[in-house]
């Protein structure tokens, strides 16, 4: 997480944690085609071929989500508030998102769990359009980024 | 004006929260998932354990009539791969599920959704191969290796079987992916792979060895299955096939399976001993490569399955050799756990006196290995039942006893209450003992050439079966003081700390007992 605060100005980047390196990412796969492949071979050349396909299905289930998996490593939710507005830009995957409210009427929300079993969800939006943000936070940084937005907006 | 659009893009949204049945059915989270793996499991160990009852109630003297030799067969196969594929491996799971998220600090499962369907998919591939008993024909009888010709003669229950196992390797190729992915790109900042628990490093390595091994078992039931109906003739000698194909075809995944089933219980005591040993455990990196050995050396030993098969000399030699080489790396995790409890300030606690027994009986089960890796001598061993005494030490008192003292260990974490302590201790001693005296007489019939797989026996085995029997009900009557003290410790009791042991080590004992429903949220730094 990065964070960035100026007198009405307030700039918090939230990353989720990942400890997967492209090159690991790749290693990893790289590791598990070998490994098939030259299983499915061996089997194959003993007359036992229908190893070979389901070692390839395999491999190709783990690129699948190897691949997914890569698409989220960039994943962010950066927060802006200017003297204008207040931003929520976000990236999921390939996809990317922004909201846009306008300061003076953003309302920031933290709804609790009433049994206290699931986190809480902090919301900002107006006008009947709400986004979730801090999701990747945990309980106490969740309530910190609550006060914080609303201390700014309210300035 | 705002460009927003509504809450629901919040991937992580926690908007609904089923309760009742449909949070079981439906739940991503690694510990409702990690749950029902080990319930399904302890579910699994009884049905199991039950086909047992049976097979040693027919054995407990010659001439028993309670089953015909049909169902005995039926029974057999049934038990191993219940056991097997039900209970040892879902188990393992289930505590790899609730454990490494909060051992590595990450907030879930890299893939929970992926992690639902995994376990969800279990009960049908259950299904199948426990209702092929009641299928036109019975169930599978070749044994749990479903070496054909017999696997190839089955009626339509050896479809099911193999169809009922096709879909718990679906799930055990996802659950593996699911755990390489955790551990890999879920740790926390600062947890490098030196720093590991050495749990997740077993978990680690065993699901590469699932992943390299599954599709070769789905290659050879997809065979079987072609062979029993599409024409086939891959192992059917009639058609010119090679039934020693098979053979070395699903040892090639049977023998990884062995380590798949010892490595994750390896993990579990390496964290049980240190703790009770108030020592930190002796030899951290040895460990890591002793097990990355053992990984790497399952993959090239299985011919020792099959030295009465006919091979060439040279690799009967070959498999003889390498598999005496995993002696080494196995004795390298035994001298550390001996030395990680040499002068430490031991206490004797359940958790520890099953990582002990763990210690000593899988000790006894490496050494009969030893004795049945060497060619000449497994003339006389193969196919007897030393071979049965040789692997229920090493699959029981290995696999299950260190999850069982894993259990004890977890179990306040889990629950948040503390379990009885003297009923675990009783759950200990009536374990271990009837362990030993169901399988320990195993050895004696299995070197005076009583060979497995019989439903009856010569009059001269007699006396050692009775004891075996004797045992196995007392074995088998023990496992419901273990369901007993499950339920009392769910129910209530002593509140448990954070931190239930005083030495124990490790992110888990950071969270408040029970662990939030959701934990992690954002990685701990790791110093």
């Amino acid at each position: 997480m990065t964070q960035g605060t100026e007198l009405s100005h307030y700039r918090r980047m939230i990353r989720p944690n990942r400890s997967l390196s492209r090159r690991w990412l790749v290693a990893v796969f790289a590791a598990y085609v070998v490994t098939e492949v030259g299983i499915g071979v061996a089997f194959f050349i003993m007359g036992a071929w229908l190893v070979l396909p389901f070692a390839g299905l395999e491999i190709f289930v783990i690129g699948v989500i190897l691949y997914l998996v890569s698409r989220h490593a960039r994943d962010y939710e950066l927060i802006v508030v200017d003297e204008r507005h207040l931003k929520v830009f976000r990236r999921l995957g390939r996809r990317r998102f922004h909201h846009e409210f306008q300061r003076y009427w953003a309302k920031i929300s933290l709804r609790c769990d009433a049994r206290k079993w699931y986190p809480s969800r902090l919301v900002v939006g107006s006008h009947g359009r709400f986004v979730e943000i801090g999701a990747w936070m945990e309980e106490d940084q969740r309530r910190v980024l609550a006060r914080d937005l609303k201390q700014i907006i309210q300035r | 004006m705002s460009t927003a659009t509504t809450a629901a893009h919040g991937h992580d949204s926690h908007e609904d929260h089923p309760t009742g049945l449909k949070r079981w059915i439906f739940t991503t989270n690694h510990k409702d998932i990690g749950t029902l793996y080990l319930c399904f499991s302890l579910l699994m160990f009884f049905v199991g354990g039950g086909f047992a009852m049976a097979i040693r109630a027919e054995l407990y003297k010659p001439d028993m009539r309670f089953f015909s030799p049909e169902v005995f067969n039926q029974l057999l196969t049934e038990h191993g791969l219940i056991m097997i594929f039900g209970a040892i491996m879902p188990g393992l799971v289930g505590f790899a599920n609730w454990m490494i998220p909060l051992m590595i600090g990450a907030p879930d499962m890299a893939l929970p959704r992926l992690n639902n369907w995994s376990f969800w998919i279990l009960p049908f591939g259950f299904a199948l191969l426990i209702g092929s008993l009641f299928a036109p024909g019975g169930g599978p009888a070749g044994g749990w290796t479903l070496y054909p010709p017999l696997s190839i003669q089955g009626g339509i229950g050896t479809d099911m079987a193999i169809l009922g196992l096709q879909i718990l390797g679906v799930s055990s190729i996802l659950g593996a992916i699911n755990i390489v992915v955790t551990v890999l790109n879920m740790r926390a900042p600062g947890m490098t792979l030196m720093k590991m628990p050495m749990f997740v490093w077993t978990w680690l390595i065993t699901a590469y060895l699932l992943i390299a091994v599954m599709p070769v078992l789905a290659g050879a039931l997809t065979m079987l299955m072609t062979d029993r109906h599409f024409g086939t003739h891959f192992f059917n000698p009639a058609g010119g096939g090679d039934p020693v194909l098979y053979q070395h075809v699903f040892w090639f995944f049977g023998h990884p399976e062995v380590y798949i089933m010892i490595l994750p219980a390896f993990g579990l005591i390496s964290e049980i001993i240190p703790t009770f040993s108030r020592k930190p455990l002796f030899g951290y990196t040895s460990m890591v490569y002793a097990t990355m050995s053992i990984a790497f050396l399952s993959f090239i030993v299985w011919g020792h399955h099959m030295f009465t098969s006919g091979m060439f000399p040279t690799s009967d030699l070959f498999f003889m050799y390498s598999t005496m080489l995993i002696a080494v790396p196995t004795g390298v995790k035994v001298f550390n756990w001996t030395a990680t409890m040499w002068r430490g300030a031991l206490s004797f606690e359940t958790p520890m006196l099953f990582a002990i027994a763990f210690l000593v009986l899988f000790t006894i089960g490496g050494l009969s290995g030893v004795m049945l890796a060497m060619w000449p001598s497994d003339q006389q061993y193969h196919n007897t039942y030393f071979v049965v005494a040789h692997f229920h030490y090493v699959l029981f008192g290995g696999s299950v006893m260190a999850m069982m003292g894993a259990m004890y260990y977890w179990l306040p974490k889990w629950t948040g209450h503390m379990y009885n302590e003297t009923l675990g201790k009783w759950h200990f001693w009536l374990t271990t003992i009837f362990f030993n005296v169901t399988f320990f007489p195993q050895h004696f019939l299995g070197l005076a050439g009583m060979p497995r797989r019989i439903p009856d026996y010569a009059l001269q085995f007699a006396g050692w079966n009775q004891v075996s029997s004797l045992g196995a009900f007392g074995l088998g009557a023990s496992q419901l003081l273990m369901v007993y003290i499950l339920v009392q410790t769910i129910r209530g009791g002593a509140k448990a700390p954070a931190k239930v042991w005083e030495d124990a080590h490790g992110l888990e004992w950071t969270l408040p007992s029970p662990p939030p429903y959701h934990s992690f949220a954002t990685p701990p730094k790791i110093t």
